[in-house]
């Protein structure tokens, strides 16, 4: 039966609707990784923006107060925003008096450079400062990450960077210890430090918000290509689909086409068969009717033939006895014997024709070989079918090569006149034109061979079908009047004999070739 | 009254002579040929007043000879043997259908189609020639 499976089907699975979700989500996800991947590289970038900037205002501090250190801090004059340090009150010369009069206080490096932290936060945002957990001012005092970032100082860590919220906004913060210095000493040594002891840590804390800013303009963006790629894919996706969708209708009515010839094939095969197991069936039948047919045609011919060879003698007969009648009246004995003898030949005609129909009659396959000269033949063969080629004008002329026509011949007598005959009645239904109305039969031998050729006015015998003739119910005769047996069984018989019969090529008109053993070995043993 | 001259053309010797036997006893002059091209030189060469002919012989058939003396010699009478017992058969095998052809064109004096009486035959020729 029909196989269910489709003829033809994609590698893949079927394009369904679900599959094309998946593939938008599996593409959504490439894409939203990507978006995480790139805001992530975004802000740690500008991270790491603020972190340089950090460091780089970290050294500018740590440079400033180095210098300062180095001179043992500054004097300047005492004002509302910058009074003398209560801090280092211990300092004998915190406050000096110029010669002419100017009073000036110490800025130790810590003092000048919390006031200038003070002052950038003001205007930048950065925020600047010295601690420890030991105080010369409380101002300095450590928050929760600086005490934390102290302690890891006690480790050996020499630098702390980090991301921390400064009341709730968010800062890079970058802490450094602080090394004691002789120079130092003179303000902190009271406090028990010594020259390489870890004083405390200086911070530099960047705000975050501007680089957040930033970060975000960066982000929409991010967000904005990439939506579009993401379209842009989802797009192709779609019209892949649809593409698959199309080629898998297409391929769908194909498919359904080809089941459906697949199935009408089947039909037609199964009816084929059908069809050709009766005809089949009907060849054998009417195989056997052809047969009982070629029979009856062939019986028909020979009756037609002598009803009329036997319509002349008998007409003569009527003739002859009036006659002889007429000679009673007259008492003329002269013409009464003369016609009882004319009487006596017209019988013995008849009974001729009548001798020829027994000998065919009896002309079936197990009639006994005799030796028949080849005049013999062709008599039986006249007496019967002579007068229907006369009837229609065809000419029927007999030539003997060298005299053959006594050369005896060891044969089946009437079945090698029944080839003659099969050769004849073909030749009547082709010579229709009456230019081609002729019939030659050349007869040669030698010492082996009787050679008999039958020639007829028709034309050649086409290519195409002369391989055919003589195929058993093989005919080009109309339906009804060939039975496709005659040249076939004459061929038998010609084979039968040790002979041959065939289709000369090289003749211009339809000429077969009948040969005939003058012996064989079959007619030797019944001698 | 001179005595009438017959031609008798028929291809089987035995018929054609006990015809002109006993036509013959009639008080004729009868001439026969084998066939039509025998015909025509017994016409060339002698006065025939009735031809009497076969239609189905070798060489020349009756139907032939019948058309040259129906157009050479005029004043002949003609009548045509027809083929045989079976007529019908023969006018329906033979493609010119002779015999009807012969009645058409020929418009031959009287037709005896075969077997037929002697009385019949010497009735005809009488008639025919009267």
């Amino acid at each position: 039966m029909v196989s269910s499976r489709l003829p033809f089907s994609w590698g893949f699975q079927k394009a369904n609707i679900k599959s094309v979700l998946l593939a938008l989500l599996i593409w959504a996800a490439i894409i939203g990784g990507s978006v995480v991947w790139n805001i992530d590289q975004c802000y740690q970038s500008k991270r790491n923006l603020a972190i340089a900037e950090a460091r780089s205002n970290w050294s500018k501090d740590n440079a400033f107060r180095t210098w300062a250190t180095r001179h043992g801090g500054l004097y300047v004059k005492p004002d509302a925003r910058t009074p003398p340090n209560p801090y280092l009150s211990h300092l004998p010369h915190r406050d000096v008096v110029t010669e002419q009069g100017m009073k000036l206080t110490l800025m130790n490096p810590a003092y000048m450079i919390r006031q200038m932290s003070q002052e950038f936060d003001n205007v930048y945002g950065i925020k600047g400062k010295i601690t420890s957990r030991t105080l010369l001012n409380p101002i300095n005092r450590a928050d929760d990450w600086e005490l934390t970032s102290l302690a890891k100082f006690d480790n050996g860590v020499t630098e702390i960077v980090e991301q921390s919220n400064i009341n709730g906004a968010p800062y890079i913060r970058l802490m450094k210890p602080m090394i004691m210095k002789k120079e130092c000493e003179s303000c902190h040594g009271h406090l028990g430090f010594k020259e390489g002891d870890i004083r405390g840590g200086v911070s530099v804390s960047v705000p975050l918000a501007p680089y957040w800013t930033e970060a975000v303009n960066t982000v929409q963006l991010i967000y904005i290509t990439h939506f579009i790629i993401w379209l842009i894919g989802g797009g192709f996706v779609v019209i892949f689909w649809g593409l698959i969708k199309n080629r898998e209708s297409q391929l769908k009515v194909a498919n359904n086409e080809l089941l459906e010839n697949r199935e009408l094939l089947e039909l037609r095969i199964e009816e084929r068969t059908h069809e050709l197991l009766n005809k089949d069936k009907l060849l054998l039948e009417s195989q056997a009717l052809a047969h009982q047919a070629s029979k009856m045609a062939a019986l028909g011919e020979m009756a037609s033939g002598i009803a009329h060879e036997i319509n002349s003698p008998l007409q003569t007969i009527t003739l002859l006895n009036y006659r002889i009648r007429k000679g009673f009246e007259k008492s003329d004995s002269n013409i009464v014997f003369q016609s009882s003898d004319k009487l006596d030949d017209m019988v013995s005609s008849i009974a001729k024709i009548i001798e020829s129909l027994k000998n065919l009659s009896r002309g079936c396959n197990n009639e006994a070989f005799v030796w028949v000269s080849v005049n013999q033949i062709m008599e039986d063969v006249f007496s019967i079918s002579k007068e229907r080629f006369l009837l229609k004008s065809i000419s029927l002329k007999v030539n003997y090569t060298d005299n053959c026509q006594d050369t005896k011949l060891h044969c089946q007598r009437m079945q090698v006149g029944l080839i003659i005959i099969n050769l004849l009645n073909n030749a009547y239904d082709v010579v229709l034109e009456p230019r081609d109305r002729w019939i030659d039969i050349c007869i040669s031998a030698d010492n082996e061979y009787v050679e008999i050729k039958v020639i007829n006015g028709g034309p050649k015998i086409d290519d195409s079908v002369k391989d055919k003739i003589f195929q058993p119910l093989f005919t080009t005769k109309e339906v009804g009047k060939g039975t496709g047996l005659g040249l076939s069984l004459s061929l038998g018989t010609a084979i039968a004999h040790g002979g041959s019969l065939h289709l000369a090529d090289s003749h211009k008109n339809t000429c077969f070739i009948l040969q005939l053993p003058i012996s064989n070995i079959k007619s030797k043993e019944d001698v | 009254m001179s005595q009438k001259t017959l031609l008798i053309v028929d291809d089987v010797e035995s018929l054609r002579d006990v015809l002109a036997s006993v036509l013959e006893d009639e008080g004729y002059i009868v001439f026969k040929a084998g066939n039509g091209i025998e015909g025509l030189a017994v016409l060339k060469s002698k006065k025939i007043d009735l031809l009497i002919t076969d239609i189905f012989m070798p060489e020349m058939d009756g139907f032939e000879l019948s058309m040259e003396v129906r157009t050479k010699y005029p004043q002949a009478k003609l009548i045509i043997i027809s083929g045989g017992g079976n007529v019908r058969s023969v006018e329906k095998a033979n493609k010119f259908d002779a015999v009807q052809a012969g009645q058409d064109l020929l418009n031959p004096d009287s037709i005896l189609k075969k077997p037929f009486a002697p009385s019949e035959l010497i009735e005809l020729v009488e008639s025919v020639l009267s």
